[in-house]
């Protein structure tokens, strides 16, 4: 794939996608609009200051009453805004309703990481979100915690996500974004920024950036850049995700296989229980420990698989694969006694993913 | 001030006669009370706002306050912003010197405005006083706000629900799902959260109402009124009017759902 | 009262010694003053204060900005340094700084007359502006805030507790500036001078009394948002909290029905100070008196229609976000108006460019790049690219410092000699606007471009594309602030060994050169009587128009 990119311009970013146009009329519109009011004023200005500047013996005209001018220059603009308003909200509207057949993603905030999740509850790597090209993709967006703002300068979309409710926003790439490894900023294409490296791979990318504008605070004693601890971001100015367009092709597969395993993990003994640790540490470390000792506020891991589980209902059962898969994905369908006040939430992993997750399980018995 | 006087003692320096400095005053005191409104305008466009979103929760809440002592409230207050409006006209009255007994207007004078400020403030106090009892009964069974509510007494350690079940039943509110367990809905804290809000900055409004009808009270001791120069005592009752109205609002929209 | 004189001309024959400054002495004479003008001091010097305060957090937030990654701090402590940075400019210093500062000084000076409506509640507002200052320091001091200048939720109401003392303190500062509008409302309505009617009334004090009318009709909101806040930390109303049921986003509704007028709170006093300064050094009434005056009151009424603008982004209904785009552009009507008529003042005027005129027109050029790139704010498509960028932190900029604090230096500037009695520098003073000016444009028109390209505020760390922008922001702030410092020395220098003030140095017929320098304790030796208007240029007498001391106008007159 060698198309050439899009450029921007002093002003704007690159337009990658079917609005950008749109919205880049609108704003050099008004920018023209105000270097000609700036001109027109200033050039007066200038002109009056020189042509009236104080000299000796010249002395001050008192003004009249200029009503027709004044009247002028009050609804003269009107017009002028009147367009302005109508042709933004037009813009507005389109870029506010999504296309019917739009792909859908869920994307999910929280401080200071975005979480994908796409058709078939295929999670990608944390802050990494991939889309096809040239496909409307709609963002149902919500918060678990404070307000953050989805931000991409090149598709010229921003919408704040509010914890308490879904708010969505779509987009069409128009370009693929190219494959370029990287090791800063400056060796990516305008506008793109040296991401981290994209799931399944071994080396940096270029990507584009996406942003968190509603400000969502820092802990203390953070100064490092965005995903310093093992791919997570730690405050808002790096509460920062990649955008990856590829193929309608690449998509497709990456739906039907689910994000690939870490790439560590190829030469580890045992790759799927490597894969399985690696999420465990970056999903379920909140809650369960795999040392054998802490069970709050959810199970212990070591020695539960094979194990016989008592739940909430009385019931009982033997933690197999298929038990613990249906715990993964349906947490509520069968509690485990003495853990009926925290919710586990669901999540919708590939076979593969959980497969891994079972094989790290198994490995803790060992 | 060094420069000459150039009116009676009640008219300050910066004036020119009586009358400026009297419109000035109440022009103030409405610019104020404008702001008042505004004040609260915010509670009640939040009250609308969530009233709308839930109006089972506030129905339920409704009903969880004791109307009775609401409307007791309601009549002392008004009853008070009368007593406020007399103390007005008795200041305006005031001494009648020289006036025939016969011609003298009734309940006018020092000692007249005097009764009667003493009369609101011993409203206010009642209203008070009525106040802290329906606060304390909710703190003891719980409807609290927010995080609070069920655990009496603020405390979050203390068992939850208890009183407060009993609560909702005396007041018939208490519906069972099918699996017998008692629903509560879950915005009622919202609305004791929007109920203490409400009623506890009114609450401060009358607090500060009883600090000035004391001031005014010592300063009709004192005789500084006059019937040329009772501003004080008239925008002590545009106050305290406002006070009451807050209240007039605040009542059925609180105790008298539905 | 006097009858029949015609505005009352510096009499020679008073006291020089009798000003309000030296009448009475000792602290206490200063604490306890009811004196409008002795007040308006002590408002200046607490807002200075203030000032140097936001600049140098605004010198650290742009230094650490000078490379991404850490430079000085780290990521919690910029984040409260900008909070700070922010809250402070706007609630210590820029609210208060034309109105509480010059106007308490000159509004009643200019009306003609002795003091504000109510003296005692004019330093019952300064006192309370103290406490809530200190609330506002005990919450720097002791704590730990960071939620931005704008406390949106549900971030605050987790953040820590010590962001009650901020919320407090400004809820407090906010009961500071209701009631300093509700005097000077009261002031000009009862207390005009014989002969000032309306049609005659200074453009300042149309200007002040628009800001007025907005102060106590607006900030009551900010007050009960904040107390809900503060309620929120303490008692959990769960009204703005998710997850107690309530809605962030109606916290949002109420801030900025507050704080977008809170905007015109802002600007109209600088506009209402550049009046006077172009009226004076133009020599010329302002064009369209009548326009003007309309025009703002105009704006302090639109300015409560537009709030939702600050809220494209926040999820609002379609129907809701067309109607305040579709308001926000009439605000620039009666901007524009202005304007032009400033504009058009200069036309056949006599133009002097002295220090006070040329951050006049500083703000007129500054205002106007400011004003037409919120036009970019306020296109609904446009603004879903620039919001909460750098984009918007350049707007804000250009019109709070390019206009507010321009007009509030230029009036600083212009009323300087009256308020102490000492010429300063010139020279110095002109360097200081040309560093000012300069690094000021640097600062602040690369942050439009990097805002543009979408670089986000309230960053900490930054993408390596932003750096050379950035860099260059931070070096006109350097500018920016060795030209403030500049204009210190002049001003305190000017203080200790400044040259002595006439009357009526710039030789300008507004009615508060007419009287004596420095001011008489009641503003006038004689109740003056209006007999034309404050800038009847062609109505003055030479006598009224001389700017030098009475003496010397008298020998020339005799040599005449
Ligand atoms: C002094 C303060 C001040 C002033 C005067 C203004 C004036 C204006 N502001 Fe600004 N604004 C702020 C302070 C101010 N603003 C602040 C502090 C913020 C950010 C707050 C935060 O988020 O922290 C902000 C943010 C802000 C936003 C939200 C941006 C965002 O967060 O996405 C918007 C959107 O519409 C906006 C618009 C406007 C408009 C249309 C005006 C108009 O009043 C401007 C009118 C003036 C002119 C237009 C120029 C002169 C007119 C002419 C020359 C006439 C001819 C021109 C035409 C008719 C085309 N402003
Ligand atoms: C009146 C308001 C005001 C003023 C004057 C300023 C002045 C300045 N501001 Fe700021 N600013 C805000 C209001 C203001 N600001 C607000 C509301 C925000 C948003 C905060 C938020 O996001 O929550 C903000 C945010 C903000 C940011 C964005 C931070 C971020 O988003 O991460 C930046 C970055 O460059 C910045 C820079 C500056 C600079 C360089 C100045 C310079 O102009 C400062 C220069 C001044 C000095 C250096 C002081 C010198 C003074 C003296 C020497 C004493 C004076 C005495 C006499 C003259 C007698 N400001
Ligand atoms: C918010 C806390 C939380 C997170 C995060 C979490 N869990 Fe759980 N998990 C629980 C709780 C509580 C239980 C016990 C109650 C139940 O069975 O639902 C549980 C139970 C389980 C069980 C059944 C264990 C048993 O004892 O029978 C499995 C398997 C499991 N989780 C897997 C996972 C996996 C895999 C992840 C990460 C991808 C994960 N959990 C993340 C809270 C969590
Ligand atoms: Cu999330 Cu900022
Ligand atoms: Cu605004």
């Amino acid at each position: 794939m060698n198309e050439t990119l899009p450029e921007g311009t002093l002003q704007l970013p690159p337009q990658w996608s079917t609005i950008a146009p749109e919205v880049d009329a609108m704003y050099y519109f008004i920018y023209w609009v105000s270097v000609v009011f700036t001109i027109a004023i200033f050039g007066a200005m200038v002109w009056f200051m020189w042509k009236y500047r104080r000299r000796p013996g010249v002395k001050s005209k008192q003004p009249g009453h200029a009503t027709a001018l004044e009247i002028t220059w009050t609804f003269a603009p009107l017009i002028l805004l009147v367009i302005l308003f109508h042709e933004g909200f037009t813009g507005y509207v389109k870029g506010a309703v999504a296309p019917e057949d739009s792909l859908e993603v869920r994307v999910r905030g929280m401080q200071w990481n975005w979480e994908f999740e796409h058709r078939g509850g295929v999670i990608d790597d944390l802050n990494y979100l991939r889309v096809p090209v040239n496909t409307p993709v709609r963002l149902v967006m919500s918060s678990s915690d404070v307000l953050h703002s989805f931000f991409i300068p090149t598709m010229r979309v921003k919408r704040d996500v509010v914890p308490g409710m879904y708010s969505t926003l779509w987009f069409e790439a128009t370009h693929r974004t190219p494959d370029i490894t990287c090791e800063s900023d400056e060796q990516c294409p305008e506008a793109m920024w040296c991401g981290k490296v994209p799931p399944g791979g071994t080396e940096r990318k270029c990507s584009l950036p996406i942003f968190c504008t509603e400000y969502c605070g820092a802990p203390t004693g953070i100064t490092a850049s965005a995903f310093s601890e093992g791919g997570r971001n730690t405050n808002h100015s790096t509460m920062m995700g990649d955008l990856a367009v590829v193929t309608m092709e690449e998509y497709d597969a990456f739906i039907e296989e689910g994000p690939p395993p870490p790439p560590e993990c190829e030469s580890a003994d045992d790759p799927a229980a490597c894969w399985g640790e690696n999420l465990h540490s970056n999903y379920c470390v909140a809650c369960h420990s795999v040392d054998g000792v802490a069970q709050a506020p959810a199970p212990n891991w070591k020695g539960l698989y094979g194990n016989q589980r008592q739940f909430a209902d009385g019931s009982s059962a033997t933690a197999d694969e298929n038990y613990i898969r249906q715990s993964i994905l349906q947490p509520q369908s069968q509690i485990v006694q003495g853990y009926s006040n925290v919710n586990m939430p669901p999540f919708r992993f590939s076979d593969r993913q959980l497969d891994a997750i079972i094989a790290y399980m198994r490995s803790l018995n060992e | 001030m060094a420069h000459e006087h150039h009116g009676p003692a009640y008219l300050a320096h910066h004036f020119d006669t009586p009358k400026q400095q009297f419109e000035s005053a109440k022009l103030g005191m409405w610019l104020f009370l404008a702001q008042e409104i505004l004040f609260f305008s915010g509670l009640f466009v939040a009250y609308g706002i969530f009233r709308s979103w839930y109006p089972e929760s506030f129905s339920v809440g409704s009903h969880l306050l004791d109307w009775k002592m609401g409307a007791v409230n309601t009549v002392v207050l008004l009853f008070s912003s009368f007593t406020a409006a007399m103390a007005v006209r008795a200041a305006q009255i005031g001494e009648q010197k020289g006036v025939p007994e016969k011609d003298k207007l009734q309940l006018g004078g020092k000692v007249w405005t005097s009764r009667f400020l003493w009369i609101t403030l011993i409203c206010a106090g009642a209203f008070m006083v009525v106040k802290y009892f329906e606060y304390s009964h909710k703190i003891h069974v719980g409807t609290l706000p927010g995080q609070f509510f069920g655990h009496p007494g603020f405390d979050m350690s203390a068992p939850a629900g208890h009183h407060f079940y009993e609560e909702m039943a005396t007041a018939g509110q208490l519906a069972y799902e099918s699996g017998g367990e008692a629903v509560v809905p879950f915005h009622l804290r919202t609305f004791f959260g929007i109920y203490f809000v409400m009623t506890g900055l009114h609450g401060i409004h009358v607090l500060i109402g009883m600090g000035l009808c004391l001031w005014i009270i010592r300063k009709n001791a004192r005789g500084d009124f006059s019937a040329d120069y009772n501003t004080p005592v008239d925008i002590f009752a545009l106050y305290w009017h406002l006070v009451d109205l807050v209240w007039i609002f605040l009542f059925p929209l609180l105790y008298l759902i539905d | 009262m006097t009858a029949e004189v015609a505005p009352q001309p510096h009499s020679s024959a008073h006291d020089e010694s009798e000003g309000y400054l030296t009448h009475e002495r000792g602290l206490k004479s200063w604490l306890f003053t009811l004196d409008h003008k002795r007040i308006g001091l002590m408002y200046l010097g607490s807002v200075l204060a203030a000032f140097l305060l936001g600049g140098i957090m605004a010198l650290l937030v742009r230094t650490e900005l000078l490379f991404p990654g850490e430079t000085l701090m780290e990521a919690d402590t910029y984040n409260q340094v900008f909070t700070l940075h922010g809250a402070i400019m706007v609630f210590l210093f820029i609210i208060p700084s034309v109105p509480a500062a010059l106007g308490n000084f000159f509004l009643p000076i200019m009306l003609g007359t002795k003091d504000v409506a109510f003296p005692k509640l004019n330093l019952g507002s300064f006192y309370i502006y103290v406490l809530g200052t200190i609330f506002t320091l005990i919450a720097i001091i002791v704590g730990h805030v960071d939620t931005g200048w704008t406390f949106y939720t549900p971030y605050s109401a987790r953040a820590d507790s010590s962001v009650i003392w901020m919320t407090m303190g400004v809820f407090i500062l906010g009961f500071s500036s209701i009631l300093t509008g509700v005097n000077f409302i009261a002031t000009v309505h009862k207390m005009r001078a014989p002969g000032l009617h309306w049609k005659r009334l200074p453009l300042f004090i149309w200007g002040i009394y628009a800001t007025s009318i907005i102060q106590v009709l607006a900030t009551p909101v900010l007050a009960i948002t904040l107390f809900l806040l503060t309620m929120e930390k303490t008692l959990t109303v769960g009204i703005f909290d998710p997850a107690l049921g309530g809605d962030p986003v109606l916290f949002q509704h109420f801030f900025w029905f507050y704080s977008h007028p809170a905007v015109y709170i802002m600007i109209l006093p600088g506009m209402a100070v550049v009046n006077e300064v172009i009226a004076t050094f133009s020599q010329r009434k302002i064009f369209g008196y009548m326009f003007v005056a309309m025009s703002s009151i105009s704006l302090a009424l639109l300015g409560f229609l537009v709030w939702g603008h600050h809220m494209f982004t926040a999820g609002m209904s379609e129907y809701a976000t067309m109607v305040f785009s579709a308001l926000t552009f009439l605000v620039a009507i009666p901007s524009g108006v202005k304007v032009f008529n400033w504009v058009a003042t200069l036309y056949q005027g006599s133009i002097s460019f002295a220090s006070p005129m040329l951050y006049s027109l500083g703000f007129l050029a500054l205002f106007t790049i400011g004003g037409l790139t919120g036009l970019f704010l306020g296109i609904l498509s446009v603004d879903i690219h620039l919001h909460d960028t750098y984009f918007v932190v350049a707007h804000f900029h250009y019109v709070m410092v390019g206009g507010t604090v321009f007009g509030f230096i230029s009036g600083l500037h212009y009323w300087w000699p009256k308020m102490t009695g000492k010429m300063y520098n010139e020279t110095l003073a002109k360097i200081a606007f040309w560093f000012v000016f300069i690094g000021f444009n640097v600062t602040f028109f690369s942050q439009f471009i990097m805002g543009s390209q979408g670089m986000p505020r309230r960053y900490y760390d930054y993408l390596d594309q932003f750096q050379p922008l950035h860099m260059a922001s931070s070096g006109g702030a350097y500018i920016l602030g060795v030209g403030f410092l500049i204009m210190l020395f002049m001003f305190i220098k000017s203080l200790m060994s400044g040259e002595k003030a006439p009357p009526n140095p710039w030789a300008s017929a507004g009615y508060e050169w007419l009287t004596t320098t420095p001011v008489h304790p009641h503003n006038f030796a004689e109740p003056p009587v209006m007999t034309r208007g404050p800038y009847d240029y062609h109505l003055c007498t030479e006598e009224e128009l001389w700017d030098g001391f009475p003496e010397d106008f008298e020998k020339q007159a005799e040599k005449a």
